[in-house]
């Protein structure tokens, strides 16, 4: 578990990535997505933060979603990546993977230095 | 998903009621679908952490609602805003014409009574205060408080959100 405050900013910009990435294995209706990034690491991940993005990647043509009867309850809305979503995946985890090669390019230099 | 109590179908009823009103510019069958997968995922978090606890994670309706609108693809004028700024431009000319009124007829009490004519932005006024009467009458249309209404449902609705955007 992490001690550090993330930076909402970040997590804004990162968590499409791992929406879709989680929903890529397996899909999920809203709350039961909350609890998988949360036992993913996003302990402190607020519900109000991701519906909106669930909502956002449905409207971008990223996620598709259908209802599913519940035993004891009304229909809930699983969601699962669509093709462009994938494809959005792959790049957004390139972009991601490059983004962290800089980063650590940099820490490194640094380390040198001092 | 447990069976809810009557509380807390009351706290998620009066939080979703919140949320509504700022869905205003979302079209009313997507408020409809965006309400209902809410209210379906508080029922599943309340069952987990309790209801105060996933409204609390859920955040400020105001705030929830604005993030919400912002993930539609096109935003949408908010007609209901749109008449409150109406109804607002509305009571402020007629309290201001109230006053006016009663400014008149207390001028012409002043004077010892009588009648005394005015015009209030368009508003013909006849008010009469003597010691057997007390009465004003109206006449006209006042174009000026009109085309502030107007202006103003126009402003608080955003209705240049419903005109076609050129590419």
């Amino acid at each position: 578990m992490s001690t550090f405050e993330r930076d909402p900013q970040l997590l804004k910009g990162v968590l499409p990535i791992l929406v879709i990435g989680l929903l890529g294995t397996a899909e999920s209706y809203g709350y039961e997505l909350v609890t998988r990034l949360q036992a993913a690491g996003l302990e402190g991940i607020a519900t109000g933060t991701v519906y909106p993005t669930l909502s956002r990647l449905e409207r971008e043509g990223k996620l598709t979603s259908h209802l599913v009867p519940s035993p004891s309850g009304p229909a809930r809305k699983y969601y699962r990546p669509t093709p462009a979503g994938e494809a959005h995946y792959r790049d957004a985890l390139a972009a991601w993977g490059d983004l962290g090669g800089v980063v650590h390019a940099v820490a490194a230099q640094r380390e040198e230095h001092q | 998903m447990s069976t809810l109590s009557l509380t807390d179908r009351l706290r998620r009823w009066s939080y979703l009621q919140d949320v509504e009103l700022w869905l205003d510019p979302m079209s009313r069958r997507r408020r409809r679908e965006v309400l209902h997968e809410l209210r379906t995922n508080l029922a599943d978090a309340a069952a987990d952490v309790g209801m105060p606890r996933a409204i609390e994670d859920l955040g400020k309706p105001r705030a929830l609602a604005r993030e919400l609108v912002e993930a539609e693809p096109r935003r949408r004028p908010s007609w209901s805003f749109g008449v409150l700024g109406a109804g607002a431009v509305l009571l402020i000319a007629m309290l201001a014409g109230m006053g006016y009124l009663f400014g008149l007829t207390d001028g012409v009490l002043g004077a010892g009574g009588g009648t005394v004519e005015g015009n209030f932005l368009g508003v013909h006024i006849v008010a009469v205060a003597t010691d057997a009467e007390l009465s004003w009458s109206l006449s006209g249309w006042s174009w000026p408080v009109t085309i502030a209404a107007l202006i103003g449902f126009l402003v608080a609705s955003a209705a240049w959100r419903a005109l076609p955007i050129r590419r």
